[in-house]
């Protein structure tokens, strides 16, 4: 079966370059999103059969490579593939929630002008993740790294016409390309150390096997994780290279479900998986992921508290998640961390693809009635329940499972990495406080989210309210599926202490295993102390849940006068804590300051295009630097005479 | 010169031979078909380049006529036929006499491939002056265009003096050492474990001379003038052949030099950084495609002078598939926007390119592919290519000039990116441009293939590149 | 009794004052003199340096450096022409449409 693993990303490759080729000249959409969501199907097969090969086999590690790319003295790359429970699972989510959103995406870009090009991209996007969880060395991950980065871009500035959506894309691209700074340093640097101990290596499989190499707790390690966090910083959105997220919710409703929520934002939590080894030898970048993560949990989640937009709240609160998955990682629960990953892919697929139901409804509605109202503002919605049943009770299980509800998914997955934060040797009781308070909230915004949008009054424009209908089979069935999966996910991790048998755990073992007996982490605490921490956690959530039905539905009046008795307060959480100005006023004016200060004798206002502060000062040398290029001649042989004259006087005097 | 040493040096001598009859016909029988005719000179030169032994190792202690300088041979061959084909329409639409221009290209590809044969100073000098007088002429080829006049006057004066610089270089080496002929003119060299004061004074007129040639900073400021005045066929052979030749032949050159390099390393470094750091910031604000693949052809360049400070087997290796790689890209990227000129001008305004993606989707995405495979993208080529520079520059000690490349190949994105989003991103407002003709696809199909398949599976061209590396 | 030295120096100075020629003179035919100035300083270089290590390789390399100085020169000149066919000046001054 292993030796079938190339066709899984393969699939999504043909079905890209099928609708990329043919795409425009076929026109029938049932024919293009048919190949695309059959394509994905067909290796979402091929993942099962991997997948439940590898369960029967008592070998959990198998690399099969397709060719050599490259040997360059010792060190030799392949195109080769890499399954172990880590991306078995992986490969799975990612063909399983793809095939779905896929399916989905055929109802709600019914009639878009660019749909060819939306399946090729979507098709891409899945070859390239797909290529990055299976790589089986560095270089191939980075060729889906830079692949799913590139197609997120491509697919936030699907509707170019906005510029809200170029910007957007923009601002992904570059947060982005500070993240694969990031990776890439890590990854040259890692290659360097190992190199000076005598092992020329890429491949995950030496790496972990040499790891042991470096020095435990050692300044390169330290480095070399430090550089690579970074680099999942920016791809997972975590502080402080979040704000590209939230803007990325631009791009079409599928886009955000499948790559801003299910799975390439889970990128560096996979990455940071893929080389626990390492992460675990450097305590400091540990404790680093740990309390950046935690501290993206509480503050992203603060956001989402007041914000209007549908997809926007779903954004933040995705941000927050992922910050669960990063606190979890940091305090070594990696396999709590995956199983997170895996629980939320379910339950945020849901939503966000729930959410797009609801907006392409109000987006209905308001095209019947010929209102240019914005579709995505929560307070235009409000008694949806009716209306829209189905995506209502999708959502509203989804919902159940994000809060962390007992026997919902979200609570095992969640629950788990609480405790690991408190009892783990890596962990710290104020990372669980900050975690549970996050929790609390997540549950609040997420039911007002809920209260807002399908219950009390319908607050939609009476030209268009009785116009909103239920979406097509191709939404709703994902929808179904995907609520299914958020409410039974998670019983495969059923811990210890509530008499489960933790199959997840059992299954990662292989991949985590080692990383974690060789640097003893453990979490340790009584019984009674682990079930007192889940009594607190479900009834911090209870309680975010109370308050939002008081707030929201018993009196809603209440969160006006809230508003009205903490203006400043509420301002700033609903301008996202200022964090772009601040952007903008630290880094972009300051260094448009030094820029302009630097190169006042010339003239700026070439330097268009501005997107951040480094490339303003960038922008600003280069536009110096264009100013020596005259053109008149006498100055480009000054050029050449100077450079003369100064190698030779070096050579002269230095001799 | 035996009948012997003529037959090893055949291929030249079907180059020139035939640029001088396409000449001398065309007076007679002037036709643009003659660039075809040119196009099926070069292939046969490469044929007999890639399938005949020559009878001695070495023409006149001039030329060797070993495996490296015939792979040369053939690359240059071929990146000729290919920009020929590609100036075909081109010529026909700006009225270019065919039979000068065509004898032109392959006048320039002969002293290309002298050049990357040389083993000797002369050999050197003959060969880069016998391309860059070429390049002159060619650069200024669109006679009404008073834009190539000057371009093409500035390359000459600037060349001219690059010229005596190189002349007064080789002199004080041959000062030194009494000899033109490669390993003894360098062995001449060394004094008490160093290189001799007049040799360094030598080699540093030298390396003004060469970085001028491939365009190193802070020699380069003539590349954007020219690149932009020049006919973008011709632009292409400029960048990718005329650069290229140069430093297949410095890859010999430095080997003859031996440990004698080492007094060289820190200009080689500065030089090499400069290159990284003035082409990227300079290609930053740029509005014009052809002024940033002008200055992006300064950072490849760092990219390559990387390789050659390195030194050693593999660090060359790496540096000629980069060259090869940046070749293909580059000639390709020029194709598409020969293919898109029309009578009265060129596009390679960024305002011209808006929206272009739509009415032309195929030449467009293969000027992304291009560019993307330029700033190193996976899995184009160019990725690897990077790659492999920066890995050689980690395993021989420079890990500041590893950070320096890493961040020039991260920022560049920046600058290829800008004209993919004015192409794509962008209302559609570009008017029609002119129709691809056959020869221009095939030309660009070919690059393409050829960025990607070396991307994905460079195996092949890295092993025959192990095997003629001397 | 005049060593290669002198020679030597003679012609590093003519290279100067034609190096000097190119950075500050205007018109591109007083430019192409200074270049030639520079080229055949190097031609005395060899010639010099040919007699004192009594080997012939130097004057050979001078005939190629005149041909090539013979070469740019007439393809200067072709240019120079076509230049001022459209601009009607050689002042290198006027060079100045292609910048930034």
């Amino acid at each position: 079966m292993y030796d079938y693993l190339w066709l899984i990303p393969f699939f999504p490759l043909v079905g890209f370059v099928f609708n990329g080729l043919f795409g425009k000249k076929i026109r029938n959409e049932a024919v293009i999103g048919g190949i695309g969501t059959l394509m994905i199907f067909l290796s979402f097969l091929v993942s099962c059969g991997n997948f439940y090969a590898l369960l029967q086999d008592s070998e959990k590690v198998h690399q099969r490579v397709i060719a050599s790319w490259m040997s360059v003295g010792d060190l030799q790359v392949d195109w080769g593939f890499l399954l172990d429970p880590l991306s078995a699972l992986m490969i799975l989510i990612i063909t399983g929630v793809g095939t779905l959103i896929h399916l989905y995406s055929i109802g709600y870009m019914h009639g878009e002008t660019g749909f060819y090009r939306f399946f090729a991209y979507l098709n891409l996007f899945c070859f390239s993740m797909l290529m990055l969880v299976l790589g089986n060395n560095a270089l191939v991950m980075f060729v889906g790294w830079e692949g799913v980065g590139l197609c997120s871009y491509l697919l936030i500035g699907y509707y170019f016409e906005k510029k809200s959506a170029g910007d957007a894309a923009k601002k992904a691209f570059v947060v982005n390309r500070i993240g694969d700074f990031g990776f890439l340093c890590g990854l040259l640097t890692l290659f360097w150390a190992l190199g000076n101990k005598g092992v020329w290596t890429i491949n995950f499989v030496e790496i972990a096997e040499n790891a042991h190499l470096l020095e435990s707790g050692g300044l390169i390690v330290t480095v070399v994780t430090l550089a690579f966090f970074l680099g999942a910083c920016g791809k997972s959105a975590q502080i402080p290279l979040f704000t590209w997220l939230p803007d990325a919710m631009e791009g079409p409703t599928p886009v955000s479900a499948l790559i801003h929520a299910a799975t390439m934002v889970t990128a560096g939590v996979y990455m940071i998986g893929r080389m626990n080894g390492l992460f675990a030898m450097a305590p400091d970048t540990m404790m680093t992921i740990a309390v950046v993560g935690a501290c993206t949990a509480l503050f992203a989640a603060t956001i989402g508290l007041a914000q209007n937009d549908i997809k926007r709240v779903l954004a933040y609160s995705t941000v927050s998640q992922l910050g669960y998955m990063f606190l979890a990682m940091g305090v070594g629960a990696f396999t709590a961390g995956i199983f997170h990953l895996m629980t939320h892919a379910f339950f945020k697929a849901c939503l966000f693809l729930g959410s797009g139901s609801v907006i392409h409804g109000m987006h209905h509605g308001y095209h019947h009635a010929h209102l240019k109202d914005d579709p995505q503002d929560m307070r235009n919605m409000g008694g949806l329940r009716k209306k829209m049943p189905i995506t209502f009770w999708t959502f509203l299980l989804s919902t159940i499972a994000i809060a962390g509800i007992p026997l919902f998914s979200g609570f095992f997955s969640k629950d788990e990495i609480l405790w690991w934060s408190f009892g783990s040797n890596r962990g710290h009781w104020l990372l669980w406080l900050v975690g549970a308070v996050a929790a609390g909230m997540t549950a609040f915004y997420m039911f007002r989210l809920v209260f807002m949008t399908f219950f009390g009054e319908q607050r939609t424009d009476p030209r268009a309210k009785d116009h909103i209908p239920e979406s097509g089979l191709t939404i709703t069935i994902p929808l179904m599926v995907l609520a299914a999966l958020a409410v039974v996910g998670g019983y495969i991790g059923i811990p210890a202490i509530l008499g489960g048998a933790n199959h997840i755990k059992q299954f990662l073992d292989p991949v985590f295993g080692k990383a974690i007996a060789l640097n003893q982490i453990e979490a340790h605490g009584t019984h009674a102390l682990e079930y007192s921490l889940m009594a607190v956690s479900v009834g911090i959530a209870v309680f975010g849940i109370f308050l939002a039905w008081v707030m929201y539905v018993k009196n809603p009046a209440l969160p006006a006068r809230f508003v009205a008795s903490f203006p400043g307060l509420w301002k700033a959480v609903f301008n996202k804590w200022y964090i772009d100005e601040l952007y903008d006023a630290v880094f972009v004016n300051n260094c448009k300051r030094i820029g302009t200060f630097l190169w006042k004798g010339f003239d700026v206002r070439i330097v268009d295009g501005i997107v951040n502060g480094t490339a303003w000062v960038v922008k600003g040398i280069g536009s110096g630097l264009r100013y020596t290029q005259t053109g008149f001649l006498h100055n480009y042989a000054m050029g050449m005479v100077v450079g003369v004259v100064v190698i030779v006087g070096y050579y002269i005097l230095g001799k | 010169m035996s009948a012997l040493e003529l037959q090893s040096l055949l291929p030249q001598i079907i180059l020139a031979l035939g640029a001088t009859t396409v000449l001398m016909l065309g007076a007679w029988y002037p036709s643009r078909k003659w660039i075809l005719g040119g196009v099926v000179i070069a292939l046969f030169a490469a044929l007999s380049a890639g399938l005949m032994t020559p009878a001695v190792p070495e023409v006149g202690n001039l030329y060797s006529t070993g495996s490296y300088a015939r792979f040369f041979v053939v690359l240059w061959s071929l990146l000729g036929a290919l920009s020929l084909l590609l100036s075909l329409r081109y010529a026909e639409i700006h009225d270019l006499p065919g039979s000068e221009y065509c004898a032109l290209i392959l006048f320039a590809i002969c002293g290309m491939s002298l050049l990357s044969a040389a083993t000797s100073l002369i050999g050197l000098f003959l060969g880069l002056e016998a391309f860059t007088l070429v390049f002159y002429i060619l650069i200024a080829f669109k006679r009404e265009d008073s834009r190539g006049a000057e371009a093409g006057l500035k390359y000459l004066v600037m060349g001219a003096v690059a010229t005596g610089f190189l002349a007064f270089g080789i002199s004080l080496i041959y000062a030194a050492s009494g000899s033109f002929h490669l390993p003894e003119a360098f062995a001449g060299l060394e004094q008490a474990g160093g290189m001799r004061p007049l040799g360094l004074a030598g080699w540093a007129l030298m390396l003004v001379a060469i970085g001028f040639k491939v365009s190193l900073a802070p020699f380069h400021l003539w590349t954007p003038d020219v690149y932009q005045g020049a006919p973008a066929p011709v632009t292409g052979l400029l960048a990718t052949g005329s650069k290229g030749a140069v430093f297949a032949s410095l890859v010999p050159l430095f080997a003859a030099l031996g440990p004698l390099k080492a007094d060289l390393e820190q200009v080689l470094w500065l030089l090499a950084a400069l290159s990284l750091l003035a082409g990227t910031f300079a290609a930053l604000p740029q509005r014009n495609l052809k002024r940033m693949l002008a200055y992006s052809s300064v950072v490849h360049m760092g990219y390559l002078m990387i390789g050659l400070l390195v030194g050693g087997s593999e660090a060359h290796r790496a540096l000629l598939f980069y060259l090869i790689s940046y070749a293909f890209a580059t000639l390709a990227a020029f194709g598409v926007l020969t293919s898109f000129s029309r009578v009265d001008d060129e596009p390679q305004e960024y305002a011209d390119f808006r929206g272009l993606g739509y009415l032309h989707p195929r030449r467009s995405s293969l000027l992304a592919a291009c560019l993307l495979s330029l700033a190193g993208i996976p899995p184009l080529v160019g990725f690897f290519a990077k790659f492999g520079i920066i890995a050689a520059a980690l395993k021989g000690g420079y890990p500041g000039l590893a950070v320096i490349a890493v961040l020039a190949a991260l920022t560049s994105l920046y600058y290829y990116l800008a004209p993919i989003v004015v192409l794509f991103m962008q209302q559609r407002d570009a008017r029609q441009l002119r129709r691809g003709c056959r020869h221009e696809y095939f030309v660009l199909a070919l690059c393409f293939s050829a960025i990607l398949l070396l991307g994905v599976y460079p195996a092949p061209l890295l092993d025959l590149l192990t095997g003629i590396l001397p | 009794m005049i060593s290669v030295y002198h020679y030597l120096i003679l012609s590093a100075i003519i290279f100067s004052i034609g190096t000097f020629g190119v950075l500050t003179r205007k018109n591109a035919i007083v430019i192409f003199m200074c270049i030639e100035l520079m080229l055949n300083s190097v031609n005395l270089t060899f010639i010099a340096l040919s007699r004192h290590l009594q080997n012939m390789d130097g004057q050979i390399f001078v005939f190629f450096v005149m041909a090539v100085a013979a070469a740019e020169a007439a393809v200067g000149l072709a240019l120079m022409i076509a230049f001022y066919r459209n601009r009607e000046s050689i002042d290198t001054d006027d060079f100045n449409m292609l910048k930034w």
